[in-house]
């Protein structure tokens, strides 16, 4: 019989389930509310600022890993949805196209944190 | 050869029949906006990588109106993933022992709870 790719997926979405549920909501705050609504000052992510942040280990893999594993998480379960959604057909190109979407997304971003 | 017609019970809103099904499908739903979240991140970063007028331009995107009507539906669709996984974690991690004891899902969903105030107080201290 061959082996089900499943069980690696779904460590993917689950790791980034954790990943989300304790970093993100916090994050989105910062970067999506507070600093544009002024609550927290511009200076909080300044270019240099953040640029020294990414030019760290703990930065790079910090940042890396939040991105990546929120691509992985969510295009997994997006992918997963389509069945409640009606669509049956094509599954297989949907597969790919959603793995393939987190896979790139997983490539840039280390690619990004290497090159700053 | 001809179409069969095959009876198919349809499925167009079948979600809002119940309170249940609706509360799941906001559930996976939330992964549209953590995707939006995680596509925006990944700008941020290759517009960091380009140098600072392309850094520039995406905080400035970020300070669009737009922008901030986006991030406050991401942020409450994050919220809820949050209480959403934290209450299926019981059922979905490998039971916890202490000693003979299974350690109680409140116990569980509590620990998951402090561990993301700590670590998102963590963040604000070190963001601000």
């Amino acid at each position: 019989m061959k082996r089900s790719n499943e069980p690696l997926f779904w460590s993917l979405f689950g790791a980034g389930g954790v990943a989300a549920a304790l970093v993100l909501p916090a994050l989105i705050f910062v970067t999506g509310i507070a600093v544009p609504l002024g609550i927290m000052p511009a200076e909080t992510l300044s270019y240099e600022r953040i640029t020294a942040f990414v030019n760290g280990w703990f930065g790079k893999l910090f940042v890396f890993g939040v991105i990546s594993l929120t691509f992985w998480h969510a295009f997994h379960r997006i992918y997963h949805s389509l069945h409640d959604l009606g669509v049956h057909a094509g599954l297989g190109f949907f597969k790919v196209a959603a793995y393939g979407i987190a896979f790139v997304g997983t490539l840039g971003a280390a690619y990004y944190v290497l090159a700053i | 050869m001809s179409a069969r017609n095959t009876y198919t019970r349809p499925m167009s809103g079948w979600y809002t029949k119940n309170p249940y099904f609706v509360a799941y499908m906001l559930r996976e739903g939330t992964a549209v906006f953590l995707a939006i979240y995680a596509i925006v991140l990944l700008n941020g970063l290759s517009a960091l990588a380009r140098g600072v007028e392309s850094y520039e331009r995406w905080l400035s995107f970020l300070a669009s109106p737009f922008s901030i009507l986006l991030h406050l539906l991401i942020f409450a669709a994050s919220l809820y993933h949050t209480y959403t996984w934290f209450k299926v974690s019981p059922r979905t991690m490998p039971p916890i022992r202490l000693g003979k004891e299974k350690l109680p899902d409140s116990a569980i969903i509590a620990g998951q709870y402090a561990a993301a105030i700590v670590l998102s107080l963590a963040i604000l201290f070190i963001a601000w």
